[in-house]
């Protein structure tokens, strides 16, 4: 994979990151009914940020070759647990820094091809 | 409440989570023969009716995969995801004749290791407290 390819599905990992962060920040302020979930602005960000990696991969899809774009967006397991720690305070546990560790160099090996 | 409805919808769980898969695989190769008939043509170029339709059977697998996992365990439901990876390799193989090394198959299955190891905690290791 060429840079231009790298650079059409890392946005696509990380507006994919960030959409999981917001839906969490939507439904943790939020009340259970689904009503409140669509008045939450976190909601809008999640559905946009969504939307947008959804048509980016789409574009990244007409050059990459699907059996390396795919395991590609595994780097968001990655991504999600860090961008977590880091946002919403939660604890990363040794074996999930091992887990980072192995979809990084996966990730690495796929894209080379 | 009873066994045999638990035992009912743990099997209906089975089935979405199958189901799940399979249209998982089928909407992301529809995404890429959508993606390719665009290719070298503007954005909007991406709005057709396949397009649609590979996103439809997509959230059909999203959909799925929300409702498996409310009954089946987190482990067993992302044990059996890694089916993804072979049915997009066999698709991507047959259809689109994309190679297969085995520099790729090596990096999915540490991608693959690594996605159970973030997934799946072990009783062993005990989140630190902070």
């Amino acid at each position: 994979m060429n840079f231009a390819e790298w650079a059409q599905l890392v946005p696509v990992v990380v507006l994919g990151t960030a959409a999981q962060l917001a839906l969490k920040y939507a439904l943790d302020r939020g009340s259970s009914s689904p009503s409140p979930l669509l008045k939450s602005s976190w909601f809008w960000v999640w559905f946009i940020c969504y939307g947008f990696a959804t048509v980016l991969w789409l574009l990244a899809l007409r050059s990459v070759p699907l059996s390396q774009a795919f395991p590609i967006l595994g780097l968001q397991f990655a991504l999600v647990p860090i961008a977590s720690r880091w946002m919403l305070r939660e604890s990363m546990f040794g074996q999930q820094w091992i887990g980072v560790g192995a979809i990084v160099i996966g990730v690495a090996l796929v894209g080379r091809g | 409440m009873d066994k045999v409805n638990s035992a009912s919808a743990r099997q209906l769980a089975f089935l979405a989570l199958m189901a799940s898969i399979v249209f998982g695989i089928i909407g992301q190769l529809m995404m890429k023969s959508a993606a390719m008939e665009g290719a070298g043509r503007g954005v909007g170029s991406l709005v057709s009716i396949k397009t649609v339709a590979a996103l439809g059977v997509y959230a059909l697998g999203v959909i799925n995969w929300i409702v498996a996992l409310r009954n089946v365990n987190l482990g067993v439901a992302y044990s059996l995801s890694s089916l993804n990876y072979v049915g997009i390799f066999l698709g991507s193989y047959f259809f689109f004749g994309e190679a297969i090394s085995a520099q790729k198959l090596i990096g999915v299955a540490l991608i693959f290791f690594g996605v159970m190891l973030i997934v799946i905690r072990s009783n062993a290791t005990p989140p630190a407290s902070s």
